[in-house]
Order: structure tokens, then sequence, then C-alpha cells
């Protein structure tokens, strides 16, 4: 996306406006702001993190003002950043609250000499990537809950707004408000600092990165009940986010490779995925043709840069589970095989009922579905899935499959009354009718 | 010359929204120029100052009133004050509480 030059303005000279539209940047506002937000954040420190969003909205809704009768300028970001700076600077003149800032940065920010100084090196985007991916630290900060930590990210780095997030996680804006608010809240009373994590908790805290990300992708892949628009964000999103973790140099994180292989393989799918009206397509249903090969092509190219790694994670297993899928021609000739003997080694390193219940899948399709439903039934925490749709719908599919219809339909009826998604809902009842 | 008065500034939008209101400016602005309608334009910043009276004292604009704030400007090249009108109709500001004041540069034959 950052790869399309800027555009030059140029307006009174140069009448080809139309070049300058199509060369805006997608989504530069909102990526913008989450640069700008970070920078902020090293600066102002985590427990500061309101002032820097404010910094941010300020300095944003002056470009818009100025940039939409002047044209975009030749560097926008810079142009920004400069502007951000000045606020910043104004902003620390003002600022006559000893305890604002952090310990180290006190001194440097109280004194005339060094003010100006201070702000210049650190607002700016030398070392822009490795800062970002410090703030998905801090956005990930263990004193708060997984859902917090995604809605934070997509506040500070996305650029996401409250109205905004409450969409995409179909919740009100006031949950996400107070969630948001007892994150800064926490920033506080937790004094977290801008810092990476010591040597020790580092790998714990990128496990709860990557998930973050993670959960960020499947709420995009997975929520049918959304408008496209929003399910192609968030999916962008997670992407650019986990690219960015790749490139990052500061620590070593061949998770990160790995889920965006497994990220690239998911989402070549994604136009598949439904027919002309709408309805979900089955894997087994999909027409492979309309699988997106860039992405797949992208996907096995980060799987290869994850081989290096010493040990195995869940990521690569779920990563080679994705390409499995992927490398197979056609449904019939998926290799099964291997994918139950990836999902066993997952589940020794990542013992989850989620996976247990994915693996009774494929334990139905290599031995037939009444070993599928034995393998459901001994799922060692069961009840742990009570609420999950797909426990009663895989169910139902595996009755079905030995023409239980009676016991089969329970199970879609009871699928239905547990998933939000229109679209699920049709293709469970489809199932009932027997299409 | 259109003058561009007033944002509400209540709601602050967000940066998807910013981006959006920039494409349509930009494609309003494309618009008038490709048809040879667009001359010039500047925006303003929102403070300034005010002279006023015999003594000429000096005041702050605090222009803290949204409805009071002049964005900026355009020139434009049109016919009469119907054609004026028209090309406004893309202007893309109406719906966020903006108006725009059309006025007629005053030209001044001057003798050869």
């Amino acid at each position: 996306m950052f790869s399309k030059s800027f555009p030059i303005t140029c307006r009174k000279n140069c009448l080809d406006h139309s070049s300058q539209i199509e060369q805006t940047v997608e989504h530069l506002f909102r990526h913008e702001w989450g640069k700008l937000v970070t920078v902020l954040t090293k600066l102002f420190g985590p427990q500061n993190l309101q002032m820097a969003e404010d910094v941010v909205q300020d300095t944003l809704v002056k470009a818009l003002n100025t940039w939409k009768i002047n044209g975009l300028p030749q560097n926008p970001s810079a142009w920004l950043f400069t502007a951000a700076r000045n606020k910043a600077i104004d902003l620390l003149r003002q600022q006559k609250r000893k305890d604002a800032f952090s310990k180290s940065m006190m001194p440097l920010l109280q004194s005339e000499y060094t003010l100006v100084p201070t702000v210049q090196e650190m607002v700016n985007t030398n070392s822009i990537d490795d800062d970002q991916l410090r703030m998905m630290f801090v956005c990930c900060h263990p004193s708060l809950s997984a859902e917090a930590q995604v809605a934070l990210i997509l506040k500070t780095l996305c650029g996401f707004s409250v109205a905004e997030i409450a969409k995409a996680f179909v919740s009100s804006y006031d949950t996400i408000e107070k969630r948001l608010y007892r994150a800064r809240q926490s920033f506080r009373d937790n004094a977290v600092s801008f810092d990476l994590p010591p040597e020790a908790e580092l790998q714990q805290r990128m496990d709860n990165v990557l998930m973050a990300v993670y959960l960020l992708f499947n709420e995009g892949y997975n929520s049918t009940n959304h408008e496209d628009l929003v399910r192609n964000d968030l999916i962008q999103e997670a992407m650019r986010l986990c690219e960015l973790i790749c490139r990052s140099s500061s620590i070593k994180h061949y998770g990160s490779h790995a889920l965006m292989a497994q990220i690239c393989f998911t989402a070549s799918r994604n136009d598949a995925r439904l027919d002309g009206e709408g309805n979900i397509l089955l894997l087994k249903e999909q027409d492979r043709t309309k699988w997106n090969q860039a992405l797949i092509a992208k996907g096995i190219q980060y799987l290869g840069a994850c081989a290096a790694a010493e040990e195995i994670n869940k990521y690569h297993l779920e990563a080679v589970i994705a390409y499995e899928h992927i490398a197979a021609p056609d449904y019939a000739s998926t290799n099964w095989k291997n994918i139950l003997h990836y999902y066993d080694v997952l589940l020794r390193l990542n013992p989850s009922p989620v996976v247990e219940l994915n693996r009774a899948i494929v334990i139905g399709e290599l031995q037939g579905p009444a070993a599928g439903i034995a393998a459901v039934h001994s799922i060692s925490q069961l009840s742990s899935l009570k609420k999950y749709y797909l426990l009663p719908a895989t169910l139902g599919e595996m009755h079905r499959q030995l023409k239980d219809h009676e016991t089969a339909n329970k199970y879609f009826e009871e699928a239905i009354g547990l998933t939000q998604s229109l679209s699920e809902k049709k293709l469970l009842q489809q199932k009932i009718t027997g299409r | 010359m259109l003058i561009f008065q007033g944002i509400k500034s209540s709601q602050q939008p967000s940066a998807e929204q910013m981006q959006a209101i920039m494409g349509k400016w930009m494609a309003w602005i494309d618009k008038l120029a490709k048809a040879g309608k667009y001359d010039s334009g500047e925006p303003l910043q929102p403070t300034g100052k005010i002279i006023a009276g015999k003594n000429k004292t000096v005041t702050d604009a605090a222009f803290a009133e949204g409805k009071e704030i002049i964005g900026g400007y355009f020139i434009i090249n049109a016919a009469d004050y119907n054609e004026a009108v028209a090309l406004c109709a893309d202007y893309p500001d109406y719906e966020n509480g903006g108006t725009v004041i059309i006025r007629q540069v005053q030209k001044m034959d001057m003798p050869a």
C-alpha cells in the first residue's frame, strides 16, 4: 500500500487531477494516525496515551482542512510529522505537572534547551517499524484482556474510531469506550513503559501480540454478519500488522512468519467462500480456481522463511495445516493423513478442545463419520464447547452422513441457535431441509 | 470567489471519515479544473487578528464558534451567479454543517 509514490501537487500548472486522486494512498489517514500515535506515545509515555491521541486528532484535522483546499503535499507523512512535533512542543511547554512523564524523560522535556531536540529525535519515522512493534507490545500488556488488547490495537495503530471498533466487534459504543478507558487507566496504574519487555517475558508477550493479530484476522475472516467493507478492513489490517512484525529486526520471532503464512493461505480462499447469492460454500464445494494465487505464493514465501526456526510452535502447525488444504488440487485429494499428524503434534503442544474438535473432523474424513463422532465425544473438555456452534454443526454433519437425519437435524437446530451469523444459519437450515 | 464557512467541530471525524472527505474535495476540484473553471484557492488558519475602531484596537480573533470559521476560499471562473451556484453542487461539506458564500470579484475596467 505504501509503495505507491505520493502525488506531486501542482494544481495550477498541471490540470490532470485524476491521477492525484487515484494515487492518494489507501487508508493514508488511518496509517499515518498509527505511526503518529506510536511515536507520540514513545515521547509522552503510555500513561499519556490519551494526550498522544488528542495531538494526533488535532494534527489530522488541521491536515484535512489544509489539504482539502491545497491538495496533498508532496510528502504527506513528513507534513504530518512536522505538524505533530510543533503541537507536541507547544503542549509540553504548557505542561506544568512535574509527574506527568516518565522519570527518564522528565529532565529532557522540562528544559527548554533539550525540549526541541528531544522531540525532533523521537517524533520521526527513522525506526517506525520497531516503534510500532513496541506499541503492539504496549497494547498487548498482560494487564489487559484479549478483547481490550485488540480494541486498543485498532484504536492506536490502525486509526479506527470507537464507533468503527464497535461496528467491527458488533458491540456498543459505550462498551468499547469503557474498555479503552480502562486500558488507558491500566497503563497509568501499572506504569507501563514503552521499552521492550525483559528477555524472560519477551516470548510470552510476543505470543500475546501474535494472538491479538490472529484475533483481528479471525474477526474479519469469520464474521459473516459484517459488511464486506468492515471485514476486508480487518483482514488487511491484520496482514499489515503481521508483516510489520515480520519486518522488524529487533527480535527473533519465527512465529510471526508462520502466522503470516497461515493468514495468507486462509485469506486466499476469501473470494471463493460465497456463491453469487451470498451463501457459504464449504471447502468441498469451493471453486479452487478462485483462490487468490498471489496470496498463496506470498504464504509459501513466509512458510519458507520460518523453516529456519529451531523449535516448532502452534503457528507453524496451523500454517502447514492450511498449506495442506491449499496444496490439494481438489477436495478428494486432500492429504488427511498429513493433516491428522499435524493435529496430533499441535495437540501435544497446545491442548485445546477446539483443536480436538478439528482433529475429530479429520478422523471423520479418514475413518468415516462413526469414528468421527466417537472422536468428538472423547474430547477431553467437551463441556467447554457447549456454546460453540461448530460442535453441534459438526456432529449434525456426521450424523447426516450416517443417514440418521433425525439426530442430525436436532444438532443442526442447536447450531442455528448458537450462531449469530445469518449466512451460517441459512447454511444449517439448508442442511435440515436437505437441499 | 467561493468562501467556505463553518464546519461543526463537536463531533471529531475518524481517520477514515477524514480520508473520505479529502477524496470528495479532490474529486470536486478535479471536476472544476477539468472544466477550466478552477483558478486558485487557499486554506485559512483558524486564528487571526481583528483591528477596529478609531484607536485601531487589535484583538485576537477567537473563532470559537464553528459557524464563524472561514476555512478557505477558491477563485473560480463562472459566467454568472447561476453558473457559480451550479458549480457548488458538489461542495463536499454541506452535510458536515459547511456553507458556501459566493461573491463576485469586482473587476474595474481600466482605460487603456
